[in-house]
């Protein structure tokens, strides 16, 4: 009797665990969106696709980068020769700016925008030589609550116009 | 039988405890180490994860079928199930912030440390399920009529 209700345990979570080591599994080859990043608001869980678009918005910072839903874009400081170090928790944190083709919005000049190839195989865009980032912490178009984190080896700056990080403090 | 189910039901309970506190620590790593904290919602959330998993982890581990009365009857199926309960919760998140997002947090690939937990999760589900299966009622009640049982077998 005993045996029996075991199996009967068993067997069901065996099945569950299966499944999770095989998405596990498919997730490893497969993972992320394009863009990544978090949607803002709560009306939905979905977080909104992103186009490679990169446009400039006021906010409180002064006028910077925000990408095609108006999220604020940043720069990693440890980054070099426009390469990415971002990967792991961290670009689950500050996911990448990814698209297959960069597009020049209202105040950002088409020639300081380009792609870098990330360790995933994915293009990610850049700007003056920058590889370009959303926050999550960030929940609505303008907030910049990323600016000056120093998280994963080195410091997040909001991007001017010109490419520049714009460094208040 | 009786003694090795018994035993497997034991060390079930224990292991499923040692597994849950792991659960725990890896979201506090998470929430500590890689700036989860940060994150509205989801921080609060892994914070929330590691205090729950380590409460009832520790009570797991606690003698607490020697309560008095009826407390002492239910605290270790209560103490399973919300185990059961905080593990499929945080692999249930998991697998949503994996895929359609959660609270507007998207999660990027199967690190280590996810891997880490979805197995966590996955093993405590399984050992605190068997230890519900298995696990014999405790209180004077219960005690009295497993005492009658054995005798009863002496005695025919």
């Amino acid at each position: 009797m005993k045996i029996r209700r075991l199996l009967a345990v068993i067997l069901p979570l065996a099945a569950v665990a299966l499944v999770a080591v095989v998405v596990a599994a498919c997730g490893g080859s497969s993972s992320g969106t394009a863009g990544g990043g978090s949607a803002y608001g709560t009306a939905t869980l979905t977080p909104k696709t992103t186009t490679g678009t990169v446009s400039t918005r006021q906010t409180t910072l002064g006028r910077l980068l925000v990408d095609a839903n108006g999220r604020t874009l940043y720069l990693f400081e440890k980054d070099k020769d426009a390469t990415s170090s971002c990967t792991g928790a961290c670009a689950s944190i500050w996911p990448p700016l990814t698209a297959g083709t960069a597009k020049a919005g209202t105040g950002v000049t088409a020639a300081g925008l380009a792609t870098t190839k990330r360790s995933d195989g994915k293009k990610e865009i850049t700007y003056a030589g920058h590889p370009l980032y959303t926050y999550a912490g960030d929940q609505k178009p303008g907030d910049v609550t990323g600016q000056g984190l120093d998280q994963f080896g080195a410091e997040w700056y909001v991007l001017a116009p010109d490419g520049h990080k714009i460094d208040n403090g | 039988m009786r003694q090795p189910l018994r035993a497997a039901a034991v060390a079930a309970r224990y292991l499923g405890a040692a597994a849950l506190l792991g659960v725990g620590i890896d979201h506090l790593e998470q929430y500590s180490t890689e700036h989860y904290s940060a994150i509205p919602t989801i921080g609060t959330l892994f914070a929330m994860n590691f205090v729950s998993a380590t409460l009832i982890a520790a009570a797991l581990a606690a003698p607490v079928q020697r309560l008095p009365g009826r407390a002492g009857r239910i605290a270790l199926p209560l103490l399973s199930a919300g185990g059961i309960g905080v593990a499929a919760g945080s692999f249930a998140g998991l697998l949503l912030s994996e895929s359609t997002g959660l609270f507007g947090f998207m999660e990027v690939g199967y690190r280590p440390a996810i891997v880490l937990s979805i197995g966590l999760e996955a093993t405590t589900i399984a050992l605190l399920s068997v230890h519900l299966a298995l696990r014999r009622p405790h209180g004077p009640r219960a005690e009295h009529t497993r005492a009658g049982s054995r005798a009863y077998a002496q005695h025919s």
